[in-house]
This record gives structure tokens, C-alpha cells and sequence, in this order.
């Protein structure tokens, strides 16, 4: 048995060294709110709940969950009481990032593009995106942190995708495919 | 060129994610070598990943003010938990807290252990259900009635232990954090639960519900939700399509009012199934069993 300092001790060596990577993920996920409010209530939620972590086993995709639980009852509660003006608003979208000027470089003009396109997609899909292209998680963590089955990993991976460029071609005309027409 | 067909692209996405293994891989790498539109679209799957990469990542996060502040609400939540040590050491208050359980380092997936875990309560649960040996010598003493279970009535009542152990030890969280029942049935039906679900409120019993989660349970999407009792146990109900054909042998059987109720224990989960039209249910807890019965019945309904 540890004190609570040890506690924490223990915990802020595990478990800080993923809030950079929570506070990205965070910021596509906090519809009109602070991402920050979501990250410090996750580690806030995972320290509660520290004692049954298994060392050993992964932390991030670990602290990843608790962070998706943490948007979705947030979501919920901005159902249940509304803005005036967010009924049917940004719940399932994130907050829209304006594009770059016209006279913005072009790789940043692009970069905001791919980043408007994905603001344009289902949370679903854009969760999928966050975690195996940006965090690099094998589809069966996806599945865990989902709570999903690999296969609709897969095939969630492979919407999402097409999905993307969809948007880009929208966006920006004519786009790199990424399957034939 | 004949377009790819949209197995193969997908077989291709599987691929540029490091997913593919054995005869998918060599089915992969062999589309690669003869076909350009397959080499094509992998080279577009890649820059895409990349690209999104870039967007999502290149943008600086200053995690400054962030991690001070959680380090001031660490420091809140120690106070906290400090204050709650000093009562237990002075015989009014809760036990030490325990740390996290060490386990071998591996570069295997983070949920290898509670996959082991199933697997012992697999093992557990072999010795609650197959029968004694012949002479009874060396074999622990079991009811007459029981039988060897076929694995895949095993897996159900092992599924629903798992699924307790694994929220209990927080390897999965409830989707929905709620105490409003009429709330969670309306948040499992946006969920797509294709079913009326019914969430009891067991108040009465002294159990607070804490929310729910869309689960599967031997292959059907089932509505899962969860109550915390007095003494902080958490008792998980699950209801899911499937009927009385799909619970393993070597169950206690319980009528009362008409409702037959089907109790298992599996290594120190006990749970109780009963059927509502349709629908299979579940209350499964690390209480005792008899408690967990009375819980199905008191909240069980003759449909």
C-alpha cells in the first residue's frame, strides 16, 4: 500500500508525459469549451482510479479512453442544456478552425485545409483518424478504446479516409485520391 | 487499368497501418508487385496519413499553464486523500490506497492482461462447470446436475465476467455517466440498441446508477449499465437479444413469480440471467451471490 503522495508520485511519471498528446486530441473534441477543462479532467479521472492501472500495459491508450468518455459526457450535458444557439450546432463538430488567408503559404494554406476537413467529419470518424493516423495506435487499441471490434476498425479507418478527401475535394478542388474514381 | 476492387482497397489501408500478418500480408505484397493502380493508391493512402499527421500535429501546443494547473488539482485531490488516510488510521475512515499492479513490461498490446484475465477466469470457470471425475477423488465436489458446457455457452457467462472485472479495474469506462435511467435508455437507443431497453432503478436497494455503455455480449449488441452499492461494489446489468438456449449448463435455477432466474459463479464474479421477452439479462457483481439473485428478482419483470 502507497500513501497518496507516492500516489501522485507515481502517477505524474506515468501519466503527464501523455498531456501534449491529450491536449492535441482534446482541441478537436471541445465544441464552444476549453480542451483544457478536458484534459484536466481526465487526469483527474484517471488519478481517482490510478490504483487499478496495471503497470506495464498502456498508459496513453489508457488515459485515451478515459479522455473520450470525458467528451461524450461533456457532449451530452451541452444536449441537455443548451446554448440558444447550439441546437443542432457543434456538438458533433468541431469548433471550425478558419482557413488561412489567401495570401497564407501555400503548405500552411494546405495543412489548414486538411484541417477544416477534418473538423467537416463525423466524431466517429474523426476519433478513428486521431488515433491510428495521428497517435499511431494498432487497430485492436483503437477497438479498446472505442470499445469496438477490429473489424469495424477497419472499415471505420477506411470510410473515415475516403471521407477526408471528400472533403478536401470539396474544399479545395481537385485533390489527391485515394482511390480511383 | 481495371480499377481495384474495394476488398483490395481495403486490404491496402490495412497494409500502410502495419495491420496485416501471414497470407493477407503476402496477398498484399503480391497486388503491390503486379498491379500500378494498387502501388498508387498505397502511395495515396501514405501521403494522406501523412499529411493529416502534419496538420493535426504541427500546430504548437503550449501544455504549460495545462500541466500546472492539473498539478494544482493533483495536489487538491492528494489533500483529499489524506485527509480520508487520517480518518482510517484513526479507525473511522477507508483502508490505504492501493498502486497500480506491476506487470512484466512487453511491447504487446495494452490489453493483454485483462485478455490473461479472461483466460484464468476461462480456467476458473472450467472448474466451477465440468464434472467430477468418475471416482471423485481429484476433482473439487460439485452438484450432481452439472455438466460439461459446449465453449460457446462458456464464453457468455465468461464475457459477462470479463465485462465486470474490466470495469471494475478500469480497462474500459462507461460511455455515459448518468443517474437518470429514463436518460441512459434514451442515449442506448441514439447508440443504435436496436431493442427496448429497460434501466431499473434500484435505488430502493441502495444502489445508485452510474451510467452505461453499449457492449457486446456473445455476438449481440447489449445495453450495459451500471449501479454502485453502499459499500462501493459496482453491480453490472447487461440486456441483449438471445434466449435461455444460450446460457451455460451447471446453473442453479430460482423461480419466483413465475420468472426463472439462471445464477453462476465464475471465479469471484457471481451473476444471474432471466428472461424478458426477447431479451437476455444480466446482473452480475463481486457480491455474493445470493445478493446478486435477490437484485434479478426484486428489479425482474414477466414479459
Amino acid at each position: 500500500m502507497a500513501t497518496a503522495a507516492e500516489m501522485r508520485t507515481d502517477f505524474e511519471r506515468t501519466a503527464m508525459p501523455c498531456v501534449p498528446s491529450l491536449a492535441r486530441a482534446a482541441r478537436r473534441f471541445s465544441p464552444g469549451g476549453d480542451p483544457d477543462d478536458l484534459v484536466q479532467e481526465t487526469l483527474l479521472k484517471a488519478f481517482r482510479t490510478y490504483g487499478n492501472f496495471k503497470h506495464g500495459t498502456n498508459c496513453k491508450a489508457w488515459l485515451f479512453s478515459i479522455l473520450r468518455s470525458v467528451v461524450l459526457n461533456q457532449k451530452r450535458s451541452h444536449v441537455r442544456k443548451p446554448p440558444m444557439e447550439s441546437i443542432g450546432g457543434p456538438d458533433e463538430k468541431e469548433a471550425v478552425m478558419p482557413l488561412a488567408s489567401n495570401e497564407g503559404r501555400g503548405e500552411d494554406r494546405r495543412r489548414d485545409e486538411v484541417r477544416e476537413a477534418f473538423s467537416r467529419l463525423d466524431a466517429d470518424l474523426r476519433w478513428i483518424l486521431l488515433l491510428v493516423d495521428v497517435e499511431e495506435f494498432s487497430y485492436a487499441e483503437v477497438g479498446r478504446i472505442l470499445d469496438c471490434p477490429v473489424g469495424t476498425v477497419s472499415s471505420r479507418v477506411y470510410r473515415a479516409r475516403q471521407s477526408l478527401q471528400d472533403q478536401l475535394q470539396s474544399l479545395g478542388g481537385p485533390r489527391p485520391q485515394v482511390h480511383p474514381r | 487499368m481495371t480499377p481495384l476492387t474495394e476488398q483490395e482497397r481495403m486490404l491496402l489501408h490495412q497494409y500502410a497501418d502495419g495491420e496485416l500478418s501471414g497470407a493477407e500480408l503476402q496477398q498484399a505484397e503480391a497486388l503491390l508487385a503486379e498491379r500500378e493502380e494498387a502501388r498508387a493508391e498505397l502511395e495515396a493512402i501514405r501521403s494522406s496519413k501523412a499529411g493529416l499527421r502534419s496538420a493535426l500535429t504541427d500546430e504548437p501546443v503550449d501544455t504549460t499553464s495545462l500541466e500546472t494547473r492539473i498539478r494544482a488539482a493533483l495536489d487538491d485531490e492528494v489533500a483529499a486523500l489524506d485527509d480520508a488516510e487520517a480518518l482510517a488510521d484513526s479507525g473511522l475512515g477507508a483502508a490505504p490506497i492501493p498502486m497500480p499492479a506491476p506487470q512484466p513490461t512487453s511491447s504487446t498490446s495494452s490489453w493483454t492482461v485483462p485478455a490473461l484475465l479472461a483466460a484464468g477466469l476461462a480456467a476458473v470457470a472450467m472448474l466451477v462447470f465440468w464434472p467430477g471425475s468418475q471416482d471423485g477423488t481429484d476433482a473439487p465436489v460439485q452438484p450432481p446436475t452439472i455438466e460439461a458446457p459446449a465453449p460457446i455457452r462458456l464464453a457468455l457467462a465468461e464475457e459477462v465476467a470479463r465485462d465486470v472485472q474490466g470495469l471494475v479495474g478500469g480497462d474500459w469506462q462507461l460511455a455515459i455517466d448518468s443517474a437518470d435511467g429514463p436518460e441512459i435508455e434514451a442515449w442506448f437507443e441514439e447508440e443504435g440498441i436496436a431493442f427496448e431497453t429497460r434501466v431499473f432503478d434500484l435505488a430502493m436497494m441502495q444502489f445508485g446508477l452510474e451510467g452505461g455503455s453499449r457492449k457486446t455480449l456473445a455476438g449481440h449488441p447489449s445495453a450495459a449499465f451500471a449501479y454502485r452499492g453502499p459499500d462501493g461494489n459496482l453491480v453490472l446489468c447487461q440486456m441483449f437479444p438471445g434466449d435461455e438456449s444460450e446460457l451455460p449448463d451447471g446453473v442453479t435455477i430460482t423461480e419466483k413469480d413465475g420468472i426463472t432466474f439462471y445464477s453462476y459463479q465464475v471465479g469471484e464474479i457471481s451473476m444471474t440471467f432471466w428472461r424478458e421477452g426477447q431479451l437476455l439479462c444480466v446482473l452480475a457483481s463481486m457480491l455474493d451471490a445470493d445478493q446478486v439473485l435477490g437484485l434479478a428478482q426484486a428489479k425482474a419483470m414477466k414479459v
